[in-house]
């Protein structure tokens, strides 16, 4: 017998659960990205700071919209 | 009864001189005149000669940067084809059913998670890229580097300590593309410095060669005054 049977839970809800604990694990990829990010740029000062801190945090803000995405529709 | 010392009071000519002493510097700037190296504007440049603009944590105030150097943009030709084959892997596998067990609502997950892994090796191997430089200026050779997000070093050597320069070109694309190895030999504590795949080494060479033999004339000018 199934161990999710046994449990009654469907195998799709373990799987949201694990998307969820995924996509979480990203967004501290992205902010781990924008603070490496602003001490390179500290250590470092080139007149491109503004796009590269930019990239930074819309990559931050699309993995904070891909996990709430992630929650809502699962 | 009348002091026995008096310090001169530091008239305006001495202090307009110690003023002066940053623009000695910038002849540097003016003097270096290399054939086929002329001077670039552009931030993403991977041979940025006479940067502007450029700051470090422990670049002196009268330092000049004179060039920094980045891996040829040939380099990233690899991961670009990767980060390409995987922006479009989900259009063109869409007409495969691998996805199909999956309820839809999770298929367009799985599509939106394949994205952020997509735009996570984008980010990583640009900011690879674009932060690992090495840096020439009036007074010394520096090596940025970065790796992976969380490991940073930064290593540097005077000019001074330079004993010997040399460069490395192997294989067709270095060769077509103009781009190879500088190897810089130092008495400081980090022994050796490789710039790798950088364009133009010869030029790299050239302008390191100058900037050494400036040093040795500023020295020799300082020893006989």
């Amino acid at each position: 017998m199934d161990i999710t049977q046994i449990l009654h839970i469907s195998v799709w809800v373990v799987a949201k659960w694990f998307a969820v604990v995924g996509f979480l694990v990203y967004v501290v990829f992205a902010l781990v990205v924008v603070k490496q990010t602003s001490l390179m740029l500290g250590t470092l000062e080139i007149s491109f700071e503004k796009p590269i801190r930019l990239l930074s945090w819309v990559h931050l803000l699309f993995s904070i919209g891909v996990l709430v995405l992630a929650i809502i529709v699962l | 009864m009348p002091d026995i010392f008096v310090s001169k009071k530091k008239t305006s000519v001495e202090n307009s001189a110690l003023d002066a002493q940053p623009t000695l510097q910038v002849r540097t700037k003016k003097k270096i005149d290399i054939d086929g190296v002329s001077p670039t504007t552009s931030p993403l440049s991977s041979f940025w000669y006479m940067p502007h603009d450029i700051d470090f944590e422990t670049k002196d105030k009268r330092e000049e940067v004179v060039l920094l150097l980045r891996r040829h943009p040939i380099t990233n030709v690899g991961w670009i084809v990767v980060f390409t084959i995987m922006l479009f892997a989900p259009g063109v596998l869409g007409s495969f059913p691998i996805l199909d067990f999956m309820p839809e609502r999770f298929q367009f997950i799985a599509v939106v998670a394949w994205y952020t892994i997509t735009t996570a090796y984008f980010l990583e191997n640009f900011l690879d890229w674009f932060f690992n430089v090495n840096i020439i200026t009036d007074e010394r050779v520096m090596d940025f580097d970065f790796s992976n997000l969380i490991y940073k070093q930064v290593s540097d050597a005077k000019l001074d300590k330079i004993q010997d320069i040399s460069y490395k070109m192997g294989g067709a694309i270095r060769t077509m593309f103009n781009y190879g190895d500088v190897v810089v030999q130092t008495a400081s504590e980090i022994p050796n410095f490789e710039f790798e795949a950088v364009p133009k080494p010869d030029k790299v060479v050239e302008v390191m060669q100058y900037l050494i033999a400036e040093e040795e004339n500023e020295h020799l000018r300082g020893e006989l005054e």
